[in-house]
């Protein structure tokens, strides 16, 4: 009995509490100065409140360096930048849904340490690199990053999160390694089932900000269109030829890259998969259904080519800047031309701005992210110390 | 009484044919009789008794071994000499004994007749490369000749289908073609699309900017390529032209035009055909505006040719031994669905609702229905009833093009009497193929007979229905039940009941084959190309034939190139072309030949682009990547396998003016020595290397921290390890703002971030670090009586929730405001022990301020 009022008393008081934490703060202010601008770079880059020395320091900063890049770099120090804001900003590249709300994996924890250590970010694209924790990496599992998360380890401290090289983790052969596409998350979202056209399409979602709806250009030559794709979809060839060709002909031109990764699971049981790379061989899954087009491309290798180098998806802005197809053999070489484009630049820009910002940048904040961005070899700390210091306020 | 009216036709017809008929038979009779003793033989000779007996002579065989001569008997010659047919005329004593082809009463003699070689020593009666141009087969072309189906071309049908299986018997690869040079022609020119918009595609572009500008604009949120409604004219005219929206020279093919009338897409009217109209006019005023030339600048091409210089090439030899009912749809018009196997009184089918509307012939030979009244349903189908049930096996053979797979309970092709009676059926089911089966297993229940369930079907996951076209088989047998083939593989899925005999199936009362539904119940949306009843099961490797056989006529076409680059008089592109379907062609495996044998080597030959009419197909051009140099892969000769193969790839090239009007030719980047000038890969420059503009948009400065960023907070300011409330957060994160806009706030978010604020409070409450955290704080008990009191709790919130130490930023609350909400907060959960509370009370009110706190607005807005 005693116990029941105990706990009446206490969700009472905590009702109470409740109430008054709802109403308190509703005179917030817009008023800044550097203290609250450095407030603000700190609220947004780690996620959480400030303490009183880091605020202090910060609000020196901002004075010494009106940048706004050494307070940013500050901020940037607490943990949380990492463990929280960085990482909930890379966790929807790593599934189809491309939610947020998804357990700690190689592939997100590889996007966090590279931009905790500043390394070039386009090697999440082709370079041999992984980072894991101080377990054992396992192909078929994913238990190493959920303890990592179940635990809040300190994704900031190099012990904790290691950088490591993905070949002599995971045993794929280092010419078949394509940053953190070919981790055991992107690979089990991305390569299971299907055609393998998934990787292609979430690859330039996730990093060139561009869904093929934006890519469509009918214009493309569509001799690389696997067998698999209708012509004549419910019997009407102008479908395809307006609307499925448009994608298909750029698309299947460069997935080819995929040709010789498998996600093999048993038992219905995806997640306990692991990937498969055969380096001489050709996945079955390229050519199924032959016979709903047998006039149609077959796939042979690995080979890729690039056909939106030309046409009005040159505006993607590829290495090198030829308006001529550039082909390939293999996905670390894909990657890295997909990389290479200004469409990868401007898309890490944009994704940062609006993970600090809430916002799109205009086209001139974005030339000067971009621009800074490039200079320090893509170090993706220099684009959110820009973005911070960009919306910290008057 | 079939029997007594087509006497009674061909006595109206035929004059005098009656009494001859009579005689005829009596000889027949006398035939049989003597051929008891003597039985079929394999010479050259063929004995003439025995081998038609009065069933036979209205039965469609098909014979896969023998002589040439056997051939004939089985396969055209058995299904000729009736009376019925050409065997009342073309027999000695026949109206028509000069031409005694179907001679009835001596085999070898028609055989001897028909194989004849008239003075240009080119058959009369029968094409062997052609069996559709055989002299037989044209007779028919016009309107008046004897025919025993409804229509001429029907007559035609049959007998290219009896001639075929005579001549390309089963197992073979069919007649050698040899390839003919065309008529000769050059390319006639048309309207091409000038570098700088026009002036008058001021219309179109007005109309594209206000009607499209919702989407087809890269700067908006549902941005749909191609951006053809931007302001710069020039823009949006390159957008239209290098995606094919508009088409000069048949301008009332222009996708842009179409959308609106055909597909009802985005009309900003409520009528499409209004809007279409306005387009259209738009569209006819700019190409009205542009000169015709004769050849695109730049380009090198080929002469011309069309699909009437085409050399047919005969489909695959088929298995058609026990075919009993045929469809080809080759009507063209009409409500008539003619069975064109020659097996008996055919069953017709007629169609149901209106042409255009709720069925549509296909030019390229197939009807598609395409609202749930366009069906098909035969008034007799006691042959196919008679026949399979003899058997006690079947198969049902059609190749079909699914309009959708999200259709359910749709029936292809049935034996029903309603949607409920069947004897069989032909069903889609989303992306699964049916079959329904009705038989005389005594395991399955009579309800379940009637509607010939169980039902077998494809693997839900196989999605083996496709909205493509497709050969969909089922067979069944007695003794091996129910299988279902697609594309000429077997899906593996096994029949539920086992096989058992048809002799249940039933006929008369409404029983009638029908096509694309049940007697109006279980509409089916899509196309059917070709459907055959067979009354046998067919087996894999003849199912597998019949798929290779394909379906729709396929011609080859012969592009002459020579002279150009280099090439030598007698060379040809040549490429096999079909109708592809109501809107393109299909253009496979062009292949460089020499008709002359002079082999050109080390020429080269890029970039093949295929021409309609005038100019160079916008979209399609699957060749335009061939890079070939011809050499040592050459194989001699003049037939279709001969030369040098350029590309194995297909390409879908739509139709402009459709294939009686359409000419082709094609268009070389390289061929020889022979270069195009033009610009095929013309770069980007300026505006339209820009990528899509952002789109920034006022937002408030103030915004929310997100779910882990709230417990990440709260673990800050409490200073408790998040490892230690990860029960609670993993229960209600889905609870917490998933995004940082205000907008979005809603109340059962404070409920979440308010429990999630107690949790952490109760752990530092009750945490070692607590008299840390709380240096003033007696937990053992303490009063609350003066505010000095309560700040012993809240000074350290305050610090760590504002930085009052570091000076609280001025856009956080003030500290002062806070402070006295959180002073009225304690005072008011100890007004029973003000003075002394205890100090379970203790905790209680220190985890309760810290919660109002920590839960605040201070921590949760940025």
């Amino acid at each position: 009995m005693k116990n029941a009022m105990l706990r009446q008393n206490l969700a009472k008081t905590l009702l109470m509490a409740a109430s008054i934490g709802c109403a308190m703060g509703l005179s917030v202010t817009a008023e800044a100065g550097v203290r609250e601008q450095a407030k603000r770079i700190h609220d947004r880059l780690a996620g959480v409140p400030p303490s009183n020395a880091v605020l202090t320091s910060m609000v020196t900063a901002l004075t010494n360096d009106t940048t706004g890049r050494t307070a940013a770099d500050i901020a940037m120090q607490n943990p949380n930048f990492l463990g929280v804001t960085v990482k909930n900003m890379v966790m929807p590249w790593t599934n189809e849904e491309m939610t947020v709300f998804t357990p700690l994996n190689d592939t997100a924890a590889t996007l966090i340490g590279m931009v905790r250590d500043g390394v070039d970010f386009r090697e999440a694209l082709y370079g041999d690199i992984i980072y894991v924790g101080s377990g054992t990496y396992s192909n078929s599992n994913n238990t190493m990053y959920t303890q990592l998360e179940s635990s809040n380890a300190d994704l900031s401290n190099t012990a904790v999160l290691i950088r490591r090289t993905q070949s002599q983790i995971t045993g794929l052969p280092a010419g078949a390694v394509s940053g953190v596409l070919t981790t055991r998350q992107s690979s089990r979202a991305f390569f299971v089932d299907g055609t393998n056209r998934a990787m292609f399409r979430f690859t330039m979602l996730n990093y060139l900000c561009s869904d093929l709806e934006h890519l469509k250009d009918t214009s493309r030559i569509p001799d690389r269109v696997r067998q698999d794709v209708s012509r004549s979809p419910g019997g009407d060839s102008s479908v395809y030829l307006n609307t499925c060709m448009g994608c298909h002909a750029g698309m299947d031109g460069m997935a080819g890259a995929y040709a010789r990764y498998q996600w093999t699971y048993t038992n219905d049981d995806p997640d306990s998969g692991q990937l498969t790379y055969t380096p001489t061989l050709v996945q079955q899954k390229y050519l199924i259904n032959s016979n709903v087009f047998p006039y149609g491309y077959i796939t042979s290798d690995d080979s890729w080519i690039n056909y939106w180098r030309a046409g009005p998806n040159a505006n993607m802005g590829w290495g090198g800047g030829q308006q001529v197809p550039t082909t390939g053999n293999g996905m670390q070489s894909l990657g890295q031309e997909l990389a290479n484009s200004n469409a990868f630049a401007r898309c890490q820009a944009v994704k940062v701005y609006k993970a600090v910002c809430f916002n799109e940048p205009t086209e001139t904040t974005l030339g000067t992210l971009v621009t800074n961005f490039r200079a320090s070899t893509f170090n993706m700390r220099t684009l959110f110390a820009d973005s911070a210091a960009d919306c910290r306020g008057p | 009484m079939k029997h007594t009216n087509e006497i009674n036709n061909m006595q109206t017809s035929n004059s005098g044919r009656f009494f001859s008929r009579l005689g005829g038979l009596a000889l027949l009779a006398s035939i049989a009789l003597a051929g008891c003793g003597g039985g079929a033989s394999t010479t050259s000779q063929i004995p003439q008794a025995g081998t038609t007996t009065s069933s036979e002579s209205t039965a469609f065989f098909n014979s896969s071994g023998g002589s040439d001569l056997d051939r004939f008997r089985d396969n055209l010659w058995r299904n000729i000499n009736a009376t019925s047919r050409c065997g009342n005329c073309h027999t000695p004593g026949g109206n028509a004994a000069s031409h005694p082809f179907a001679n009835a009463s001596d085999v070898n003699a028609a055989y001897s007749t028909i194989t004849q070689s008239d003075a240009s020593s080119s058959n009369r009666y029968i094409n062997r490369t052609t069996p559709s141009a055989s002299g037989i087969v044209t007779k028919f072309s016009g309107a008046g000749h004897f025919c025993w189906q409804a229509t001429q071309a029907a007559c035609a049908t049959d007998l290219t289908t009896w001639i075929t299986a005579w001549i390309q018997p089963t197992g073979t690869t069919g007649t050698t073609i040899s390839l003919t040079a065309p008529t000769d022609e050059a390319i006639s020119g048309g309207k091409f699309f000038p570098a700088t918009a026009p002036g008058n595609y001021s219309g179109v572009h007005t109309i594209l900017m206000a009607r499209c500008a919702n989407c087809h604009v890269p700067n908006v949120q549902q941005a749909q390529q191609p951006y053809f409604a931007v302001a710069s004219a020039q823009a949006s005219y390159d957008a239209v032209v290098s995606n094919a929206k508009i088409n000069l020279n048949a301008t009332s093919q222009s996708r842009l035009y179409r959308r609106l009338v055909d597909d009802n897409h985005n009309c900003w009217t409520t009528s499409c055909a209004n809007d279409g109209a306005a387009m259209l006019a738009a569209i006819d005023a700019m190409a009205n505006g542009i000169t015709a030339i004769t050849q695109e600048a730049g380009t090198v091409v080929s002469r011309v040719v069309d699909l009437s210089d085409g050399i047919s090439v005969s489909l695959g030899s088929r298995i058609d031994a026990n075919a009993i009912a045929v469809y080809d749809f080759k009507e063209g018009t009409g409500a008539v669905i003619n069975d064109t196997s020659g097996v008996g009184a055919p069953t017709n089918l007629s169609l149901q609702g209106v042409q255009g509307t709720d069925y549509q012939w296909l030019p390229n030979w197939g009807i598609r229905f395409l609202t749930p009244t366009g069906r098909a349903q035969a008034t007799d189908s006691s042959k196919i009833h008679s026949g399979i049930i003899s058997a006690n096996a079947y198969t049902i053979e059609a190749w079909v093009i699914p309009s959708n797979v999200t259709q359910q309970d749709a029936n292809i092709v049935s034996f029903s009497a309603s949607g409920a009676e069947r004897n069989f059926a032909l069903a889609q089911y989303q992306t699964r193929y049916q079959s329904f089966n009705r038989s005389n297993n005594p395991a399955i229940p009579t309800a379940q007979k009637t509607t010939g369930e169980p039902v077998l079907e494809t693997n839900d996951d196989d999605n083996d229905a496709l909205a493509t076209l497709q050969h969909v088989v089922v067979t069944y047998s007695a003794a091996a039940g129910r299988r279902i083939y697609v594309n000429g593989r077997y899906t593996e899925d096994t029949d539920p009941v086992s096989g058992a005999s048809l002799g249940n199936w039933l006929t008369g009362g409404g029983y009638q084959l029908m096509f694309g539904s049940e007697g109006g119940a279980r509409p089916w949306a899509g196309t059917l190309r070709k459907v055959v009843i067979h009354r046998a099961a067919l087996t894999e490797a003849e199912v597998q034939q019949n798929f290779s056989a394909s379906v729709g006529q396929k011609y080859i076409l012969m592009f002459n190139v020579s002279g150009l680059g280099g090439f030598p008089a007698g060379s040809y592109v040549h490429a096999q072309v079909e109708e592809f379907d109501g809107f393109s062609y299909l253009f496979y495996k062009p292949t460089l030949i020499n008709l002359n044998s002079t082999v050109p080597t080390a020429l080269a030959i890029r970039g093949i682009r295929v021409g309609v009419n005038a100019r160079e197909s916008a979209i399609g051009q699957v060749f335009a990547g061939v890079n070939a140099t011809i050499g040592s892969t050459y194989l001699a000769g003049t037939g279709p396998d001969s030369g040098q193969v350029l590309s194995y790839l297909g390409a879908v090239i739509p139709k402009e003016n459709g294939p009686t009007l359409d000419k082709f030719f094609l268009s070389f980047e390289t061929i020889g020595s022979q270069v195009a000038t033009k610009d095929y890969n013309p770069p980007l420059t300026g505006a339209a290397l820009i990528p899509p503009a952002l789109n920034p948009s006022a937002v408030s400065d103030v915004a929310l921290h997100t779910f882990e960023e709230i417990s990440a907070s709260m673990s800050e300011l409490t200073g408790i390890n998040r490892t230690r409330v990860a029960t609670t957060f993993n229960r209600i994160f889905q609870q917490l703002p998933p995004t940082e806009a205000i907008t979005g706030f809603v109340p059962s978010h404070q409920t979440g971030i308010t429990e999630l604020a107690i949790n952490y409070c109760n752990q530092l409450a009750g945490d070692t670090t607590r008299t840390t955290y709380f240096p003033s704080v007696n937990f053992g008990g303490m009063s609350f009586a003066t505010d000095a009191n309560r700040d012993a709790v809240i000074d350290t919130l305050l610090d760590r929730l504002l930085n009052v130490t570091s000076g609280t930023p001025t856009n956080q609350p003030s500290a002062t405001a806070v402070r006295t909400e959180l002073r009225s907060l304690i005072g008011t959960l100890s007004t029973s022990c003000a003075g002394a509370c205890s100090g379970p009370r203790t905790v209680e009110i220190v985890t309760a301020t810290c919660a109002a706190a920590i839960s605040s607005a201070a921590m949760l807005l940025q």
